[in-house]
């Protein structure tokens, strides 16, 4: 398993070199220059020259792309041209915030949507079924924000229950977690729709499969049947789409970050947005190409554990 | 043997909605299987052998099939009863066993989990006891190395191996009648073999009955003791294997025997029936097979003829014009 | 439906006839999907006739109206510098349109190419467009088009490339599949032997073939695209203000939330409809094009 794992990120160093290439070009292919767009407007052409240097962007292009290389090699992706910051470290102080929101949501998730997607396949067409798939129609209709700003009105202005904005510093687990709920719910909300959609459509065809008449011809109860037997076979295209989701997850986690006013790389992006901080955009593409080639393998290694057909060598 | 039969099916009629009707895939199906005998069901593909077996269980969705007639287990009535009693019956007394071991087995469980599993849905045991139990049938259905076996996946396997595995499943409960649905069809040839072998020694040493569904009169002359054969729903001839093979009597009986490729015939005598088997939306008036049969009367499409003996004196029921001139009494719907 | 492929696929007319008559009888049977054609057509409508649908203009201030609630003067209320909310949204849906349907365009049309391509040709030439393609799908389309977009500047023309960026790889994936399965079937394999160019194959003999997956996957990624839109429009990556869009129009309606619900209210619904309208049709493709997810009797 190990060495399959360590196949599976060799795999993925040739997609992280390309991103890195895009996210070198996209820096180079940006209207103006950057010495002169960091210093603004009134800089003198012998600072901009400095700059220049300091920067790197005197050499050619080919040597300036082995000097960024080289740097993400080292862990050093620059620092922050407004604050100063390193990149890193930047990141990592949301970091944890982020993840925790991604894992609370996708729990989020499947504690609703598998249950949800198998019992509407089991009421085939009646009117569970059909308010289920309507409520995930309209789930994954709705844009992460709009849902997020509902709660938020809803829930956190109107009635007081959750913090209108995350608290920071030093709280205790439980202020924590209940600046959690909103957030989570309404990425979770998202990812429960996917969900569902593919519990109920992978549980329609497993219902229909030989080995759950077999099952029932052997006097198998009907709730044990679904449960240790359609369940257990529907859940593995699950585990595929939630990997395949978890990208868009990490995506809307920005809106959702946003709306609830949570630190996190989402408020980073958008704060490095705002100030055309160049250093901490890249950093962070390159880290959300990490964290989902991470995501990938992680799926991959549990598709193993829920099929035994492709349990590794 | 005993007098009273282990299974008495009677006036049998599965039916299924189809587009918001009714149909009656299967009609007036009865037979009785007595304490070690075998029965076969033996009929072309879409005849309701299948589905007579699965009823039989009630296996079929309550949502578009519903059951009319009466099915005896040892004195129990088993048409009307709940999920919930029906599922004390499957398995422990009337198990079954299916055409495709690739996809009967759930490819997510240990083989041994899965016959472990029906030992334990019938009686109270420790795992480790099912446990036990499990491996002592596989070593009985002769998979080699039954212990080490015992936690391997389904797709480990070969299909004459899952086909052990599902039988080993199905006999775990020692029932007193197994439904064996076209267990060989699957298979190789010497694998086909080795199964019937196995089957009919099962049989012999749990006392159990079987009712066996195939399509190949072969496989009927190597394991029954009685055919019932099927067509377009209805059973057309009912007979010990010694009778219907010496003498068949429905017209759609003798052309599946002169549908056999025989070596010692030339090809010209090898006759195909003309025609297919009618789909259940249109199955005809009368007799159904007339428009297949060469030897069709003017009266066989008018009403459709009993399944009866033509001589009082003897079992062997045929349902035909030609015989007697006994017709359902009954309408078609 | 059961009807034999290979004879069917020689003649491309009757690919479409079959799907035309399923597409038909899914819209009659499926009153979800007929729901989603009547929602998405009312909206192209009041899109195109913006001007007569909203008779102010979305840009006009009105101090003196600022935060007013739905009213007869506006039917939907005004926002906080008192312009009109029901215009602004009958404009803004213009810009979502547009932006969508542009950019799902284009990346049907190269992905598609793209697709097939790699999918016939096979070889160094599927490897290449494969491993981009891994590559592109790998990144979610949000921040793929956030990345874009922030480097080029928020512009129409920028957002619909960021966003046909993110589907090509899509369209990409959903061609080749069934182009590597067509091309061992005999029917391709009789024009090759026919000496057609693998030019004409592509075009005259895969591409009927599957253009209903590809359609499918259009409707669905129509309403991914408005949806990708309007959030790079509430981050603030949209096209520039005063221009109306519905995820600007969302933002500053959260800014205003605690005075005015309608502000943020009403566009967050029309993307709702447009959204929702479109995953219904593309459902209801789906059901038409996948025979087995019809009812089926065993």
């Amino acid at each position: 398993m190990a060495r399959y794992a360590l196949l599976k990120l060799l795999y993925a160093v040739p997609t992280l070199f390309a991103v890195l290439l895009l996210v070198f070009v996209l820096t180079r292919v940006i209207p103006g220059d950057p010495a002169q767009l960091i210093l603004g407007d009134q800089a003198t052409p012998e600072a901009i020259a400095a700059l220049r240097t300091q920067l790197g962007l005197d050499k050619s292009i080919p040597l300036q792309f082995l000097d960024f290389l080289v740097g993400v090699l080292h862990g050093d992706f620059g620092s922050s041209i407004v604050t100063g910051q390193s990149v890193v470290s930047l990141a990592a102080a949301v970091l944890p915030s982020t993840l925790e929101l991604t894992v609370a949501s996708l729990v989020v998730g499947v504690v609703f949507g598998v249950p949800l997607g198998a019992w509407s396949a089991m009421r085939r067409n009646r009117l569970p079924d059909i308010a289920v798939r309507i409520g995930s129609l309209i789930g994954l209709s709705l844009p992460a924000f709009v849902f997020g700003i509902l709660l938020l009105v809803v829930f956190a202005v109107q009635l007081g229950w959750f913090p209108v904005i995350a608290p920071s510093g030093d709280v205790s687990v439980f202020e924590d977690l209940r600046a959690l709920v909103l957030p989570a719910v309404t990425l979770g909300i998202l990812m429960a729709a996917y969900i569902t959609r593919v519990t109920r459509s992978s549980m329609l065809q497993v219902l229909g499969e030989d080995f759950i008449r077999t099952a029932r011809a052997k006097g198998v109860p009907w709730w044990r049947v679904v449960r240790r037997h359609a369940l257990r076979n529907a859940i593995i295209p699950v585990v595929t789409v939630v990997g395949l989701y978890l990208g868009v997850l990490i995506g809307n986690s920005v809106l959702t970050e946003m709306v609830f006013n949570r630190p996190g790389l989402g408020k980073l992006i958008v704060g490095a947005l705002a100030q055309r901080d160049y250093p901490v955009l890249q950093g962070l593409m390159v880290l959300y190409t990490l964290l989902i080639i991470l995501a990938n393998l992680i799926t991959d290694l549990a598709y193993g554990v829920f099929n035994p057909r492709v349990r590794f060598a | 043997m005993t007098d009273a039969p282990v299974l008495a099916v009677r006036g049998l009629s599965t039916q299924f909605r189809i587009g918001g009707a009714w149909r009656a895939a299967t009609r007036n199906i009865a037979f009785d299987l007595y304490e070690n005998q075998t029965i076969a069901l033996v009929g072309e593909s879409g005849c309701g052998k299948s589905i007579t077996c699965q009823t039989i269980l009630g296996l079929l969705p309550a949502a578009v099939a519903r059951t009319e007639g009466s099915i005896v287990y040892q004195g129990r009535e088993l048409v009307g009863l709940s999920d919930a009693e029906m599922e004390t019956v499957r398995g422990k007394e009337i198990a079954m066993i299916f055409q495709e071991p690739m996809t009967a087995l759930n490819p997510v469980m240990t083989v041994g989990e899965q016959i472990a599993e029906a030992i334990r849905v019938h009686r109270r045991c420790t795992k480790a006891e099912a446990k036990a139990e499990a491996i002592a049938f596989m070593d009985r259905v002769r998979i080699p190395a039954a212990a080490q076996r015992y936690n391997d996946y389904p797709h480990q396997f070969s299909g004459g191996m899952r086909q052990r595995i599902v039988i080993a499943m199905a006999m775990a409960c020692k029932p007193k009648v197994l439904l064996a649905d076209e267990p060989t069809t699957a298979l190789d040839v010497t694998i086909q073999a080795q199964i019937l072998a196995e089957l009919r020694d099962l049989c012999a040493n749990f006392n159990m009955s079987m009712v066996f569904i195939t399509h190949s009169l072969g496989v009927v002359a190597a394991i029954a003791d009685r055919v019932a054969v099927m067509y377009a729903g209805e059973i057309v001839e009912l007979a010990s294997v010694e009778e219907l093979f010496a003498a068949p009597q429905h017209p759609y009986t003798r052309a599946l025997f002169q549908a056999i490729p025989r070596v010692d015939e030339t090809a010209e005598n090898l006759q195909a029936i003309p025609g297919q088997v009618p789909p259940i939306t249109a199955f005809p008036e009368g007799c159904r097979f007339a428009p297949r049969c060469p030897m069709r009367m003017e009266k066989c499409a008018g009403r459709p003829p009993r399944l009866a003996a033509a001589d009082p004196a003897s079992p062997h029921a045929v349902a035909c014009f030609l015989h007697h001139d006994l017709a359902l009494e009954e309408a078609a719907e | 439906m059961s009807a034999a492929p290979e004879t069917l696929a020689i003649r491309p007319p009757a690919v479409w006839l079959r799907f035309a008559r399923a597409l038909w009888r899914t819209a009659t049977a499926n009153a979800a999907m007929m729901t989603g054609i009547a929602l998405f057509l009312a909206v192209v409508i009041v899109a195109i006739g913006a001007p007569v649908f909203a008779e102010v203009d979305p840009l006009d201030q009105d101090l003196l109206a600022r935060l007013v609630p739905p009213s007869p003067g506006h039917w939907l209320g005004t926002d906080a510098f008192g312009r009109d909310i029901w215009a602004r949204i009958a404009y803004g849906a213009r810009i979502s349109l547009v932006i969508g349907l542009v950019a799902v365009g284009i990346a049907m049309v190269i992905g598609s190419a793209l697709g097939i391509l790699s999918g016939y040709m096979g070889g160094w030439v599927d490897q290449a467009i494969s491993q981009a393609t891994n590559i592109l799908l790998a990144f979610p389309s949000l921040i793929l088009g956030l990345m874009v977009v922030a480097f080029l500047g928020p512009s129409v023309p920028n957002l619909i490339a960021a966003i046909s960026l993110a589907t090509i790889p899509q369209f990409i994936r959903v061609s080749r599949a069934p182009t590597i399965a067509l091309r061992e079937r005999d029917f391709i394999q009789a024009c090759r032997a026919l000496g057609f160019s693998p030019l004409r194959i592509m075009v005259r003999h895969i591409l009927p073939n599957i253009w209903p997956e590809i359609l499918v996957m259009g409707s669905l990624w129509l309403a991914t695209a408005i949806r990708v839109e309007a959030s790079l429009a509430f981050i603030g990556l949209g096209v520039k203000p005063p221009t109306p869009t519905w995820g600007g129009m969302i933002r500053e309606g959260f800014e205003q939330i605690l005075n005015s619900v309608y502000l943020a209210l009403f566009p967050s619904l029309a993307i709702l409809v447009v959204v929702l309208a479109l995953n219904m049709i593309g459902d209801g493709l789906r059901d038409a094009l996948d025979p087995r997810l019809k009812e089926s009797k065993r």
